[in-house]
């Protein structure tokens, strides 16, 4: 059975971290008023709160030098798992450090120690008796798709899986049922999984709780197979980055189904000739910057079933055994939200900090729930980058992101609008009538 | 660990009324960070966590709190000890009552075009200088722990040397003016910012404060927290933060508008050295790099992997071969087309006429070497294949040094980095050398170890040694690794300055609170410095070297 990595098996990877400091600043800043990588150091100031400290911390608690305290759990806490860190530690030290994994297997390790921060254990106790970590009922989770017609199990093409941060913000539900009215009039067979639809395991894994990631898992996947299915398409970049990195950990995979971020599906249908995308008048001449959101970005950069482990060649040097399974950051979902964005004849710009080195909003690893001023930190901090450009709309295709950078927008000086890529869609978006024949 | 020393409560309680109490901790968690040894430029011993482990760190705001931080250090005895982006584990803790003075929250940086130069304080790094100044059109010297370390750190306290020396000096001449917390807490400002005049310019004739206060090797944290400095900056005819070009990790940047970005080669080092002497003297480059053809494998390449792949299939290309070892880098800056067809015809008449040869690269590797180069990204990089490097010098004589440089690099390697020695495999020698002004040589050969290995770090500690040796023996330069107790063997070579840095040590810090294991030693007993050149035979010999080698192979140094 595979596993992740626990922390004594990233031993030798903490001892190589050099405390260079890298892996607190993005490889290229534009500016020093956004150079930073981070958000956890951002707010905690304290190295330890850094990608590297971590790393040291862990080293630490390995050693026996480094004892559990409030102050390790709060740090680690105030991380939101973003990976920004692993992306510019690898500019500097290839495979060699891979900080990512390790504070996976530390979070994994506070766990297995008993030493969880309380919110995080709660949200786990949520999310095993209502399927997510908000407390919702599970009766409610299809709520969005009322009235909606959807062809039934066995008889579908396409398994559209929701997940639980739209499933349960009716804010999101105009975007979202407009998108799948669209995908219905294109004539495209769909089915959801309804009120059971099961988690993807990506907060749990997030949280270092790595069995019941694994169990969820293996729910979802057992639920997508017996859709019948061909192609899963999932609204929520969490699920995207859990199916694309964080199953393969397990040696989980949806088999021979196709998996598929709303955007990467949209897109496909668009370029088949399938779908079409009106411009928009009310973002026409309006530049517009796209936030990467960390869970579709880099963290959805698919990885493979792979052996971690480092071969000594040339006296020293240190090289994957697996160098085809090497990730920089590159391979995450970042061009078919913009294509989107440009066939709705949006003036598309970058922010400062874009694709692999996007800054985090701070809404994810748990610390929107955990340590609410590090998120809102963060999420002042990103809209700060927006100000600095040209643009005033903000557009992301993750629910999570959109929803804590409105929360905040109204806290940075000049007025910025906050948008859902996926409403936009709603209203550009036309079925293409096939060719009379 | 060291004995814990426990922070008396009402310290506790002072620290917390001037810094705040979100910003102390005394905590192993957070303090972890502060005693991490990982050996950068030295060699580490087996144990990944200093012997020594401060009492508390903490973040203060402003130059008022930290001098009254120091302050109440002095009022309860304990040391302190300055911190900025802290690579390595230059700035670790010296003894166990320390108080790591960490300066992260001090990360101001103001960009006067006009004079050009910056104001920083001590966190603003040099990645973020660079892409601030040359929204200006100017750049700022970047030593070799790269865009990530803090110019001001390096500019007041260390060497302060990187790959563009010749075009970006060094820092010990790249500072201007100072902000100054002392050893007992005073606030001094020097250069025209302690005449109210702005930061723009440093001192006049005579006897001058920086020099005492910095030197060449800088007092490493020894002589109190320097707080805000002006810092030169140079023009160059690039303006905007640059895009970079390529994909993650092999970033790259447009070579600019009249920029000539060559890649030579001579038969023999005296055809290099004579190539050397007329390029310096028309003074034509920006920068220029020799590195051992490795090390251009290493930056070409995304991944360690993707290097050793390469080297087995004899795919690296031609300037990352071991023939292309007698080599420089060449960038040349010009302001109009006229001045680069100059420029980049009288580089090329000067290599043609030397015997030499340009490379041919390939516009992807040479926007990498590129954007290394001129960020100094290449020198974090260095650490990519093992993770331990450590490095000997020559610094600071004629070019006409070069060649002899490179043969007391092979003979300090001894055949250790060949294929089955215990260094990790590489060319004869692994200097990086570079011009300094258009005048000095700075060379540094680079001894790249596999840090979890016992017998590569004894091997690392032997090379390092026989360094200081053979470069006792017969000199290559100054020998700038003379930091800390390594000054007083040295010392007498070059005037003995460690004995008048050790009266301004003594005489501004005499209770030795602000204390460093890189600075002079405070007190030599006037025997054992009498004693000192008498013994330097005996430690020169071969038992000696190789016992010393053991220990630091063991213990880490």
């Amino acid at each position: 059975m595979h596993s992740p990595q626990t922390l004594e098996d990233r031993r030798d990877f903490l001892a190589r971290c050099t405390r260079c400091s890298q892996c607190k600043f993005v490889a290229a800043p534009r500016s020093q008023r956004h150079a930073s990588a981070c958000p956890s150091i951002d707010y905690g100031q304290f190295h330890a709160y850094s990608g590297g400290g971590q790393l040291i911390m862990a080293y630490g608690l390995l050693d026996g030098a480094v004892p559990h305290s409030a102050e390790m759990a709060g740090a680690v806490a105030s991380c939101t798992m973003c990976g920004n860190c692993d992306v510019s530690c690898k500019i500097n030290f290839g495979e060699t450090v891979e900080p990512l994994d390790s504070l996976y297997a530390l979070r994994a390790q506070l766990v297995h120690d008993g030493h969880s921060p309380a919110p995080h254990r709660k949200m786990m106790e949520r999310l095993r008796r209502s399927g997510n970590s908000c407390g919702q009922p599970r009766a409610e989770r299809a709520r969005w798709a009322d009235g909606l017609a959807f062809d039934g199990m066995g008889k579908a093409e396409v398994l559209l899986h929701v997940g639980s941060g739209l499933a349960y913000e009716p804010a999101g539900w105009p975007g979202l049922r407009g998108v799948v009215a669209t995908l219905h009039r294109s004539g495209i067979a769909m089915t959801h999984l309804g009120n059971e639809e099961g988690s993807s395991g990506s907060l749990a894994f997030d949280l270092g709780y790595v069995d019941e990631a694994r169990m969820l898992a293996q729910g979802l996947i057992e639920q997508a197979r017996q859709s019948g299915a061909g192609t899963l398409v999932t609204f929520s970049a969490a699920a995207l980055s859990a199916f694309r990195s964080v199953h393969p950990r397990f040696g989980l995979s949806f088999g021979p189904m196709r998996v598929l971020h709303i955007t990467e599906y949209l897109w496909e249908l668009v370029e088949q000739g399938r779908l079409s995308l009106a411009p928009l008048p009310d973002l026409k001449g309006r530049p517009v910057a796209y936030h990467d959101p960390c869970k579709l970005g880099r963290l959805s950069e698919p990885r493979q079933t792979q052996d971690s482990g480092l071969d000594n060649r040339m006296s020293g040097i240190l090289v994957s055994r697996t160098p085809s399974a090497l990730r920089f950051g590159n391979g995450g979902c970042y061009e078919a939200p913009r294509a989107l964005l440009r066939a709705m004849g949006v003036d598309l710009v970058e922010l400062e900090r874009h694709h692999a080195s996007s800054y985090c909003c701070g809404a994810c690893g748990g610390v929107r729930e955990t340590v609410p001023e590090a998120a809102a930190l963060a999420a002042r901090n990103r809209l700060a980058e927006l100000q600095d450009s040209t643009a005033s709309i903000l557009v992301s295709a993750c629910a999570g992101c959109t929803g804590h950078l409105a929360e905040h927008a109204g806290s940075v000086g000049r007025a910025v609008q906050i948008q859902d890529l996926l409403g936009l869609l709603a209203q550009a978006l036309r079925p293409v009538p096939a060719l009379a024949g | 660990m060291s004995r814990k020393i426990e922070l008396p409560p009402q310290v506790r309680s002072e620290l917390e009324r001037i810094v705040g109490a979100r910003h102390i901790s005394t905590d192993p968690a957070m303090l972890s960070a502060h005693a991490w040894n990982t050996g950068v430029g030295k060699v580490p011993g087996a144990e990944k966590f200093a012997g020594i482990w401060p009492v508390a760190v903490v973040l203060p705001e402003s130059t008022e709190e930290v001098a009254a931080v120091v302050k109440c250090c002095a009022r309860h005895k304990l040391h302190f000890k300055a911190h900025s982006t802290g690579y390595g584990s230059m700035s670790n803790a010296c003894s166990p009552e320390t108080v790591v003075i960490d300066l992260r929250r001090m990360n101001r940086l103001e960009i006067d075009a006009k004079n050009r130069m910056a104001i920083i304080g001590p966190y603003a790094t040099a990645g973020a200088l660079q892409a601030e100044a040359l929204k200006h059109g100017l750049t700022c010297h970047i030593v070799g722990a790269g865009p990530a370390h803090s110019p001001l750190a390096s500019a007041t306290s260390l060497l302060g040397v990187g790959v563009t020396s010749q075009g970006t000096s060094m820092n010990a001449r790249n500072l201007l003016s100072w902000e100054w917390v002392t050893p007992q807490g005073d606030i001094v400002r020097g250069g025209t910012a302690g005449s109210g005049c702005g930061w723009f310019a440093g001192e006049g004739p005579g006897p001058g404060v920086r020099g005492m206060i910095r030197g060449f090797c800088g007092a490493a944290g020894g002589l109190g927290v320097f707080t805000r400095i002006g810092y030169k900056l140079y023009p160059v005819p690039v303006t905007g933060p640059q895009e970079p070009t390529g994909r993650l990790p092999q970033l790259g940047m447009r070579i600019p508008d009249n920029a000539g970005f060559l890649h030579a080669v001579w038969p023999d080092w005296d055809s290099h050295r004579a190539a050397t002497f007329e390029l310096l003297d028309e003074n034509l480059c920006f920068a220029m790099l020799r590195m051992p053809p490795d090390h251009i494998g290493w930056t070409v390449t995304g991944s360690n992997a993707d290097y050793v792949d390469q080297v087995k299939r004899g795919a690296l290309p031609e300037v990352a071969q071991p023939a292309s070892d007698r080599n420089w880098t060449l960038l040349t800056l010009s302001r109009s087309p006229a001045e680069h067809a100059w420029r980049l015809g009288v580089v090329k008449e000067i290599v043609r006429r030397t015997g030499g040869r340009i490379l041919e690269l390939t516009d992807e590797h040479a926007e990498v070497l590129f954007r290394n180069l001129f960020t100094s990204q290449f020198v974090p990089r260095v650490l990519r294949p093992s993770g331990g490097i450590t490095t000997s010098f020559g610094v600071l004589d004629s070019f006409h040094f070069l060649p002899r440089a490179m043969e007391a690099g092979q003979e300090c390697l001894a055949g250790e980095n060949l294929p089955g020695g215990k260094l990790v495999e590489g060319g004869r020698e692994e200097h990086w050398s570079w011009p300094h002004e258009g005048r000095y040589l700075w060379t540094e050969n680079i001894i790249n170890f596999d840090p979890a290995s016992k017998p590569a770090r004894i091997a690392a500690a032997r090379a390092l040694l026989d360094h200081f040796a053979i470069s006792w023996k017969n000199p290559v330069g100054v020998m700038a690794l003379g930091l800390g107790p390594v000054m007083e063997l040295q010392g007498e070579q070059i005037g003995a300055p460690q004995r008048y840095i050790r009266q301004v040590k003594n005489r501004l810090d005499p209770g030795n609170a602000s204390r460093s294991n890189e600075y002079v030693l405070p007190v030599v007993p006037k025997p054992v410095a009498a004693a000192l050149p008498m013994l330097k035979p005996v430690i020169l010999s071969r038992p000696v070297l190789g016992l010393m080698s053991r220990v630091v192979g063991t213990k880490g140094m």
